[in-house]
Parts: structure tokens; C-alpha cells; sequence
């Protein structure tokens, strides 16, 4: 367990003695705190799946989205507090659309990766802003073909085979490191992510949950869209029967 | 004989004698070009020492004058007190004043250099469309003209806009390509929803009507005449429109437009031969009347076009052909031969 940083973690432009910024500890652990959030970047593309937790029976289907388009050729999937997560796809979004404007051509991921990086680090700079309670998977498929990034509320980002934030976390990053992401095609890896995702629901703690996924590929035309239905569902399937499986061992 | 050692004092002279090149005048806080060096020599006094320099000396002290000798120097300094800020009119009325026709209403006007659309300068000519029955059909050529030259000839004035419509331009090209820019962020937009909604062509042609009537409010018109035509399911099942929009923002709906001469010469064969529920196969021969219409007549068509059209499956561009044209006019084969004294 983290030390309690009495008195250095009110503010997050206060530093502690051994150099952490604890505001932005706390924050991390808002992403921990909710549903997992999963990315893997297959041969011809991104897969993002989300576990996405309903607390309430009167919620509609298919409502509150979890992952976002942020341009043709890019998604982005929230992990942690919704609203903050709007506040960050709604800039990405408007950088996607300046720098097309600017430059007549679609933002490059790593270009898009780095703006959302700056910004969600702006936020931990300022003591009259406070850093955002959500981390995000940048997914996305250019002229250098796929690429998967994760950016953490402390602004830092990196570039991945495969990410995983939440709950389950720990649990899903063992799981796709079992797979063997550069032979894997996108088809085959929506089922591989329904998998991890069914595996590490905790079913005791919490109830009901939505699987939300979405890929950019070849098949897609290169452009990010929602998994089409009839695809979700064998995968939906295929992840309850290998739970089955599991549990009947 | 005057001595010129202030700039309005110069200026006095120069009336008379003319304004002699190399007068360069200090800045209020002595710097400037070329200080300290011998210049040429003010109107009125070639044989002064050198050029006078008057330096603002009650703002800085005199040591910033170089080399004035002392009495010119002295009186300098009474007749340099210039008030940049509220000067005397006699001094303001000597400055050139830059005219303006139409006053800047805004900072932004004054910062920016804002130029107002004169004229078109590579222009597409007429685009034809109407509704048949499982949509709407739309056809144009595929040259842009330099002026009276048809410098382009691979130029494709219909594009199709979402799942929906097709827009036809004519008039200038680089303007119909900013219209594009502005309908692929809607889209863009749409697109990133994702919630099973998209703009259809009653409303891209509502938007661009905006547009161009904005535009035109502010005497920088995009210099278009737009076609917009699509299908869409409404309430009513499965709704086809067509509409069209000029560069004033004059819009309506109908169910046959064209553009430019097409209006001239295209209009009254469709108004005779247009019916409603026409089929595919029919309403690619009238499109190809008009069309061969106007590249008789039209002296910027060519003889290379595009059929596009729309259903609720989606647009189709289909890539350019041919039409088989008659020059066998018999006038044509001896144009002189009734002619009066020819040779």
C-alpha cells in the first residue's frame, strides 16, 4: 500500500520528500477503481473492449459509451471517472479536427497520442486544476499501420502491443501476454478480448455488465467503428462458453 | 536659405524645392538607420556639414546628436517637440492618408487583409440532375475552364456527401473544394456520434443554403451554383429530393435543375420529356440528350462525362465516357462556300 503522504498531497503542485506527486497517485487510483478496459493491437489492427459495469437495471442498453470515435482511423476507451473521460474525447477530437484543417491531412496516432498526453499533463501542472480521474487507450491505424497508446493521468504515454486499465488489470495484462498478438488476426482477437474480459468480471462483486467493443482494421475499412452485431455476439458466446469451461474444472 | 534641421521644417521646404531622397528620419528615441554617417544632403543647404541629425535632445540629453555643430544643433531643438500622439494639423495634413472605400467595422478587418471575391478564376460549367424512380441522377462533365481555356479535363464536379447525397458544382472549382471541406467535417462529425443518425440531403441542402446566402451577405460569395439531390427514409417511406442553391443563396426544390447553360438548354427538354417514376435506363438517355445538347452548344463543355447516381443503397459515381457526337453538319464541311467574295 502507498504511504499516506500527510500534508504533501493537498496539493498537486506540491511535491513529497521522496519525490512523488501524490495528487496524481490519487488520481491513478480513480482509473483502478472501475471497470477494465482492455486494447491489443493484432496483425491488421486495434481491438478496445470494455467491461462495461451498469449499476442500474433502468439503464438503456447501448447508452453511455465507453469508447469513443475520435476520428475516422482512431477510438479512444475511457477508464475511470465518465465525465472526465468526455472532457478528454471531446479535446482529442477538436485536435484531430484542427490539425486536419491545418494540414489537409488526417493527424498522424502518434501526433494525436502526444496532444492528449500534453493536455491530460497540463492538468496536473496547475494547482487551480486538478489532474483527470481517468486514463485512456488511444487506438488507431494509419500510413504506419496499427498502433495502441495508453495515457495515464499523470500525462505520461506510451506506445503498446497490448493495455490493459481497471479493476482487472493486472489479471487481463497475464492474459495477453498468453497471446500471440503478431499472428493474430482482428477477427480472432474480438473473441480473445471477450474472453478477458468475461474472465476477470468479478461476478461477486459486481453484478451486471455491458461488454462494448469496437476494432479498426483492414475489415473496417481502416476506419474505427462498433464491432458489427452479428460479430459481438459469437464472441459474446465464445467467452461465456470458455468460462463455463473454466468453471467446470 | 533655409536650413531643413527638423523633419516638419523639411517637409515646409520640400513643398517648394521637392522632396530630395535620403532624408531618413530619426526614431523619437534617437536610434534609427544610418546614425552617426554623413547622408546626402537636405533640400536647401548642400553645404551644411554634413546631414543634421536632429535628435529628440529634451528626451534624451545631447549627447545621442552626433555631430550637429552647436548652433544648429540649438535650434533644432526648439522646433523638434512634435507631439506624435495629437499633432498640429498643419503637420497631419502633409501626411498621406491611406483611403479607405469601405470603413473597417471591426480590429479583425484592420489586422487582416481581407479580400473580397471579384470574379471566378477556373470554373466548371452546367451540372444536370433529376429524380427518376428508385432515386436521383445527376450528370456533368468533367473539364474546368482557365477562362476561355479548358485547362482541366479530368475534374470531378459530383461527389457524394455520407450515405445520402450527391452534390454537382458549377462555377469556380477552388470554392466548390472549401464546400467539400465544410460538408466532410459534418460528416466527420456524424460519423463520430455513431448513434445511427446522419444528415440527410434536405438538410446538407438547408446547411449549404446558409452558407452561401452568409457568404454572400458578406460580398465574399462562394462563387458556386450548388446541386444537392439524395434519398433518405422519412416518415413518408423512402423520400427522394433534389435541390438547388446559387452563389446569392437563392435556393429551392424541384424535380428536375441544372446549372448555368443547362438552365437554358437542358431545362425545356426535361421540362417536355421528364415524367414522374421514370426508370434507370430512360433517365440515362434523356441525361445523355442534354448532355450532348450542351456540348453542342456549350463552348466550355467536353466531350467527357460523368452519370452519377443516388438510391437508398448509396451513391454511385460511375467512372467518365464518351458520347458519340455528329459533326457531319454539311455547313461545316464548306464554310465558305456561299460566302461573298471569298477566295
Amino acid at each position: 500500500m502507498s504511504s499516506i503522504g500527510t500534508g504533501y498531497d493537498l496539493s498537486v503542485t506540491t511535491f513529497s520528500p521522496d519525490g512523488r506527486v501524490f495528487q496524481v497517485e490519487y488520481a491513478t487510483k480513480a482509473v483502478d477503481n472501475s471497470g477494465t478496459v482492455v486494447g491489443i493491437k493484432c496483425k491488421d489492427g486495434i481491438v478496445l473492449g470494455v467491461e462495461k459495469l451498469v449499476t442500474s437495471k433502468m439503464m438503456l442498453e447501448g447508452s453511455n459509451r465507453r469508447i469513443h470515435s475520435v476520428h475516422r482511423h482512431s477510438g479512444l476507451a475511457v477508464a475511470g471517472l465518465a465525465a472526465d473521460g468526455r472532457q478528454i474525447v471531446s479535446r482529442t477530437k477538436s485536435e484531430a479536427a484542427s490539425y486536419e484543417k491545418v494540414y489537409g491531412e488526417a493527424i498522424s496516432v502518434k501526433e494525436l497520442a502526444d496532444r492528449v498526453a500534453s493536455y491530460v499533463h497540463l492538468c496536473t501542472l496547475y494547482w487551480w486544476l486538478r489532474p483527470f480521474g481517468c486514463g485512456v487507450i488511444l487506438g488507431g491505424y494509419d500510413r504506419d499501420g496499427p498502433q495502441l497508446y495508453m495515457i495515464e493521468p499523470s500525462g505520461v504515454s506510451y506506445k503498446y502491443f497490448g493495455a490493459a486499465l481497471g479493476k482487472g488489470r493486472q489479471a487481463a495484462k497475464t492474459e495477453i501476454e498468453k497471446l500471440k498478438l503478431s499472428e493474430l488476426t482482428c477477427r480472432e482477437g474480438i473473441v480473445e478480448v471477450a474472453k478477458i474480459i468475461y474472465g476477470v468480471h468479478d461476478e461477486a462483486k459486481d453484478k451486471a455488465f455491458e461488454l462494448e467493443l469496437s476494432w479498426i482494421c483492414d475489415e473496417s475499412n481502416r476506419q474505427h467503428q462498433k464491432v458489427p452485431n452479428e460479430l459481438l455476439e459469437q464472441a459474446k458466446a465464445a467467452a461465456q462458453a470458455a468460462l463455463e469451461e473454466m468453471d467446470a474444472d | 536659405m533655409a536650413i531643413a534641421d527638423t523633419p516638419s521644417a523639411a517637409r515646409r521646404c520640400s513643398s517648394s524645392t521637392g522632396w530630395r531622397p535620403g532624408a531618413i528620419w530619426p526614431y523619437l528615441d534617437g536610434t534609427g538607420p544610418s546614425q552617426g554617417r554623413v547622408l546626402c544632403s537636405r533640400a536647401g543647404s548642400p553645404s551644411s556639414s554634413g546631414v543634421v541629425r536632429p535628435s529628440p535632445a529634451h528626451i534624451l540629453g545631447s549627447d545621442r546628436c552626433g555631430f550637429a555643430s552647436g548652433g544648429v544643433a540649438g535650434a533644432a531643438e526648439a522646433q523638434n517637440d512634435i507631439d506624435v500622439l495629437n499633432p498640429p494639423p498643419e503637420v497631419e495634413k502633409l501626411n498621406h492618408k491611406k483611403e479607405l472605400l469601405v470603413q473597417p467595422s471591426s480590429s479583425m478587418d484592420v489586422n487582416c487583409q481581407r479580400s473580397l471575391t471579384m470574379y471566378p478564376c477556373v470554373t466548371g460549367t452546367s451540372v444536370i440532375a433529376f429524380k427518376y424512380k428508385d432515386g436521383v441522377i445527376m450528370a456533368c462533365d468533367t473539364g474546368a475552364s482557365y477562362g476561355s481555356t479548358l485547362r482541366y479535363k479530368s475534374v470531378e464536379r459530383i461527389k457524394a456527401v455520407g450515405k445520402h447525397s450527391l452534390i454537382g458544382a458549377s462555377g469556380e472549382f477552388s470554392d466548390f473544394q472549401e464546400i467539400l471541406r465544410y460538408l466532410d467535417e459534418l460528416t466527420l462529425s456524424d460519423h463520430m456520434w455513431d448513434d445511427g443518425n446522419s444528415l440527410g440531403p434536405k438538410e446538407i441542402h438547408s446547411y449549404l443554403t446558409r452558407v452561401m446566402y452568409n457568404r454572400r451577405n458578406k460580398f465574399d460569395p462562394l462563387w458556386n451554383s450548388l446541386v444537392l439531390g439524395g434519398v433518405k427514409k422519412g416518415p413518408k417511406g423512402d423520400e427522394k429530393y433534389l435541390g438547388m442553391v446559387n452563389m446569392i443563396g437563392t435556393h429551392f426544390e424541384e424535380n428536375y435543375v441544372a446549372t448555368g447553360f443547362g438552365n437554358h438548354l437542358a431545362i425545356p427538354i426535361l421540362r417536355a420529356e421528364w415524367h414522374e417514376d421514370i426508370t434507370f435506363e430512360e433517365a440515362v438517355k434523356l441525361v445523355e440528350k442534354c448532355l450532348l445538347v450542351l456540348l453542342y452548344r456549350d463552348r466550355s463543355s467536353i466531350n467527357k462525362f460523368q452519370i452519377a447516381k443516388i438510391t437508398t443503397e448509396g451513391p454511385t459515381i460511375h467512372p467518365p465516357y464518351s458520347l458519340k457526337a455528329y459533326w457531319g453538319f454539311s455547313h461545316f464541311e464548306n464554310p465558305a462556300q456561299g460566302a461573298v467574295g471569298s477566295w
